[in-house]
């Protein structure tokens, strides 16, 4: 028996998962990491803690499996993506990582925009989110001497790497999703980089997804417990490590990361540019991922607040009493819509911001009706981004589910109804990213075949449930979703006030 | 010497004794039902609630034999009228005004004389609740009980009737009939005849203060009380509300704060109709001659405390009955300070003025993550107040200023509710010493008709003591007009998709 290792570096912890070659998972341990924030909207991590809880996480799992380390066929990496940490020739960190929800390069985004206006998008392939290139130019602008000193600008997993293997490598679904990164040519768009005024010498060597970088040195040995020499493959960022846990692996297949906001990632076999949608490469050969991250849906996060709001006490039992209220509750919450906008959305335009919102409400309304409509609101804004990708030619077949929310089976069957499409939920669970982490180390080491037609691969990935949408409840879920559209749009005047109102107290 | 006021409402009736320095020397309570026969019916069980009555009138009178009581009134709810035999007995039960029988006569009177017409002659606003389409419906349905009736009685002067007085009302009760002609204080023979129902199944209609009668003396033994008690007519609860809470100068108005919310304001001169009628208020004699009074009211005022509390704070309402301590309290104290982030249209229960919208329904916009229960039901009781900010513009643009108000009802013990209350409306909020303002109400118009006081506003002026002002603060009020602004564009906006969902 042979054991792989997969290990995600999220956005606030680090998990570590160790599976058989037959996709038991036979120990997994986590460690969590903090962010500080030294002035409002500056985000940053010291990115010794990724590495001390890669350490201890792998040294927990040995430990408590007792697998011997030379039996761990070989490992890989998933992470949050988007990090900007800039490190020396000797790969020193030259300072904290900014990471992904740091809003200090909004000047930096606004000149790029202003440089090439329209054209940004055909030219870089994406629009620009939360990618790193703006903080690079932000450390440019700000930290002259950082960025002169900066032989490589790495993202989590590229300093992961680093960290195993002694080499300056990025892979395929991280930084392909990044603006400098040309996904037609599979090279630097130097064009950008010149027009930018970003050096692309500073950027790191690009491997695929699953191939070898190379493998754990002595001194990553010493540290973690492994073996040296134990093969490290690429890795990618979490949600397209996510998509392969979960076995979407085909064009169609989805898979909707439920966390506190929801994240639909669509397999596609194009990976060119459409505007309003991001695109970076899948972890496997000649597929793509898309996102539809056009609104902040809080999912999780709207069914957390509505418990803080609902329930005095703490703890995971009241989330399992929301969902006995919800069940006793008739499809349509008795005509109480919900809009699921808890947080500010990246929205360029602020006169189309949305807000969370009650529709509906009498002095008859019951906590179930609240649960209920939580429930049916996200699903009604999960139907909408559905909806936008079909309206650019890009069918979804299916949604696999993942997160605390898909723990609810009334809002998983809630979410086939709704939105028309089946839903399965994987058994893998709050563990998805590390364990597609441990998958892609199989699939770079060729414990699990690549060219069976992923056959070995579907059959480690194992569905809890899967929910058919129900025909019966069509009629009433159309009518609900037709008025979610209606007021998502009708109020985003009065939410763009409001939450103008909010931005600027948030200021003062 | 001392006085008997008597309140006959919705859901319950009380009686109070005051003596002639307006000190309550007892006070009882008694709680009944709203009968339905069928799912849109509503009735008073008007022998039951009449049951009620006497108890706490004996209950009242047993507690103050010491200070003998002299002359009663009662003031009462609107609308809901009995049919009584000529022999001073109970026929049938009333009509509540939440009863939907009529709503073809309703729609007969839109036409003949028109909303407008109406307005002008009786200065109602047409609508379900009144008691014309309810008599009209009860002529044509049971015929037989419609005839058989000496006249039909609200709630006031059936209680007067009963104890002996004659069959009268007071112009206050009389306009919710929508059959009186406000400028001629009587009956008005145009809508009596659009809507074919006989002056004579109608009492006589005088001014509250006006003595119609003394109590029977086998009803005083029965009840306790003294022979040759004066029986006073008294009138609209409302209207009792706001003079016992000393609503009785232009420029002030009740803000009555129960399950209902009803802001009154008290003018001295008959404003035009149409401009009245355009933002949906009625015209209404108050029970101080010379006076007139408005409503403007939402049935979501302590209704969507109440729902916050039934949502939001179950667990802590079933400890705070064990415990003893009141829960509104509790969640009161959670408010921040400041304005919030929400935007809150109120139509939890069928809207009042100006919109009388019963299809519309409440909105809560603005959540976020952060957004705690004290910030929502602040963003609920903005809300409600907005409604009644807003109202309170149209009767501004109508001519009616009001500069001071005074809160009466269960809100008003709550600080913040009312320092929120003045911060939204500008004005100052006067919070009273005494709570029973109806029962006070009735209590002085009885003493002014049987001769204790010279006058009931400068009586109630002086028994209605003032134990605090809220004042509002001046940047809160800013911050508030520009939040004021962005409400008035909620419900036209989202109507349409409210009647849908």
């Amino acid at each position: 028996m042979v054991y792989l290792l997969g290990i995600d570096v999220g956005t606030s912890s680090t998990k570590s998962i160790l599976i058989d070659e037959r996709g038991q998972v036979i120990g997994s341990a986590d460690h969590s990491h903090p962010t500080s924030s030294p002035t409002p909207g500056f985000q940053e991590q010291d990115p010794q803690h990724w590495w001390q809880g890669v350490r201890l996480t792998i040294r927990r799992i040995l430990e408590e499996t007792e697998i011997r380390p030379n039996q761990i066929a070989g490992l890989s990496l998933s992470g949050q993506g988007c990090a900007c940490l800039p490190v020396d020739r000797m790969g020193q960190p030259l300072g904290p990582a900014i990471i992904w929800t740091d809003t200090r390069s909004v000047p930096q985004q606004s000149r790029l925009r202003q440089i090439f206006g329209t054209e940004l998008g055909r030219l870089t392939g994406n629009d620009i989110y939360d990618q790193p290139e703006p903080r690079m130019l932000w450390i440019r602008d700000h930290q002259p001497d950082v960025y002169r000193n900066t032989y490589k600008f790495l993202t989590t997993v590229s300093y992961l790497l680093l960290r195993f293997t002694g080499k300056l490598a990025g892979n395929l679904s991280d930084w392909g999703f990044h603006l400098a990164f040309d996904r037609s040519t599979r090279s630097w768009n130097t064009a950008f980089c010149r027009a930018a005024g970003l050096d692309e010498s500073k950027l790191p060597d690009i491997y695929a997804s699953y191939e070898l970088v190379g493998s754990v040195t002595e001194a990553a040995a010493a540290e973690t417990g492994l073996l040296t020499g134990t093969p490290v493959v690429a890795g990618g960022q979490d949600s397209t490590v996510v998509a392969l846990a979960v076995g979407a692996l085909e064009a169609g297949q989805s898979v909707v990361m439920r966390g506190t906001t929801d994240l639909l990632c669509l397999c596609t076999t194009d990976g060119g540019y459409h505007p309003g949608l991001y695109t970076t490469f899948a972890v496997l050969p000649n597929l793509y991922i898309r996102y539809d991250m056009k609104e902040v849906v809080a999912a999780g996060g709207s069914y957390h607040w509505l418990a803080g709001v609902l329930f005095t006490e703490t703890g995971k039992a009241r989330f399992r009493a929301m969902d006995d209220l919800a069940a006793a509750a008739p499809a349509g919450s008795n005509g109480l819509l919900y809009l699921p906008y808890l947080l500010i959305s990246t929205q360029p335009d602020l006169t189309q911001q949305r807000a969370g919102s009650f529709f509906g409400l009498t002095t008859t309304t019951s906590r179930a009706d609240l649960c209920r409509a939580v429930m049916e609101g996200t699903a009604c804004a999960l139907r909408e981004t559905i909806a936008r990708l079909a309206a650019n030619d890009i069918r979804v077949s299916e949604l696999r589910l993942t997160g605390g929310p898909a723990e609810s089976d009334l809002w998983n069957q809630i979410t086939a109804d709704v939105t028309g499409l089946p839903v399965l939920v994987p058994a893998v669970g709050s563990g998805a990213a590390a364990y597609g982490a441990a998958l892609l180390a199989g699939l770079g080491v060729g414990v699990i075949p690549m060219d069976d037609r992923y056959e070995t691969l579907r059959r480690l990935v194992v569905l809890r449930r899967s929910f058919r949408p129900r025909a019966q409840f069509g009629p009433i879920y159309d009518h609900v979703y037709a008025a979610f559209c209606q007021l998502a749009s009708g109020t985003a005047g009065i939410a763009a006030q409001l939450k103008a109102d909010i931005l600027q107290a948030a200021e003062r | 010497m001392s006085l008997l006021g008597i309140d006959v409402g919705t859901t319950g009736c009380k009686a109070g004794v005051i003596n002639s320095d307006g000190e309550f020397l007892a006070l009882a309570y008694r709680e009944y039902d709203i009968v339905r026969p069928r799912p849109d019916w509503a009735e008073m069980d008007s022998r039951g609630v009449w049951q009620k009555v006497k108890e706490v009138i004996t209950e009242v009178v047993q507690r103050t034999r010491h200070d003998p009581v002299t002359a009663l009134a009662t003031a009462s709810m609107g609308e809901a009228m009995t049919p009584v035999s000529a022999e001073r007995t109970i026929l049938g039960n009333s009509l509540h005004m939440f009863d939907s029988r009529g709503d073809e006569y309703v729609a007969e009177l839109a036409v003949r004389p028109g909303r407008e017409r109406l307005h002008a002659i009786n200065g109602n606003v047409l609508g379900t609740p009144y008691s014309a389409p309810k008599l009209a419906w009860l002529r044509d349905h049971q015929p037989e009980l419609f005839q058989q009736a000496h006249c039909f009685l609200l709630w006031a002067g059936l209680v007067g009737y009963l104890l002996g007085g004659e069959a009268a009302t007071d112009l206050s009760l009389a306009n919710r009939t929508l059959l009186l002609d406000l400028r001629a204080e009587d009956w008005s023979p145009e809508l009596l005849e659009a809507t074919r129902l006989p002056r004579a199944k109608l009492p006589r209609v005088v001014s509250s203060q006006t003595v119609v009668g003394e109590v029977d003396d086998r009803l005083a033994d029965e009840l306790g009380l003294p022979r040759r008690v004066k029986i006073i007519a008294g009138g609209h609860d409302q209207c009792c509300n706001a003079l016992g809470a000393g609503v009785v100068r232009p420029g002030r108005a009740n803000y009555g704060i129960g399950t209902f919310l009803c802001v009154a304001p008290v003018y001295d001169r008959l404003p035009p109709s149409k401009p009245m009628l355009d933002c949906g208020m009625n015209i209404e004699h108050h029970v101080v001659p010379g006076l007139y009074v408005s409503f403007l009211y939402n049935g979501s005022g302590g209704s969507v405390l109440r729902w916050a509390r039934d949502t939001m704070a179950r667990a802590e309402h079933t400890e705070a009955m064990l415990k003893g301590y009141d829960v509104y309290d509790r969640l009161m104290a959670e408010l921040p300070d400041e304005p919030t982030g929400l935007m809150v249209l109120p139509h939890f229960a069928a809207c009042g003025p100006p919109t009388f919208d019963d299809r519309s329904a409440g909105v809560i916009v603005g959540l976020k993550l952060a957004t705690g229960r004290g910030e929502l039901i602040k963003g609920l009781l903005e809300g409600v107040t907005y409604y009644f900010a807003e109202g309170l513009d149209l009767l501004g643009q109508a001519g009616l200023h009001v500069t001071e108000f005074r809160a009466t009802g269960g809100g008003a013990k709550s600080d913040v509710w009312l320092q929120l209350t003045a911060d939204i409306l500008g004005q100052p909020i006067v919070r009273l010493q005494v709570s029973e303002c109806g029962v006070l109400g009735a209590a002085i118009l009885a003493g002014v008709g049987s001769g204790v006081f010279s006058s009931a506003a400068e009586t109630a002026e002086a028994f209605a003591r003032i134990t605090r002002v809220f004042e509002p603060s001046p940047p809160k009020h800013a911050h508030y007009q520009q939040r004021l602004a962005q409400y008035k564009e909620l419900y036209p906006l989202l109507k349409d998709y409210l009647h849908r969902l």
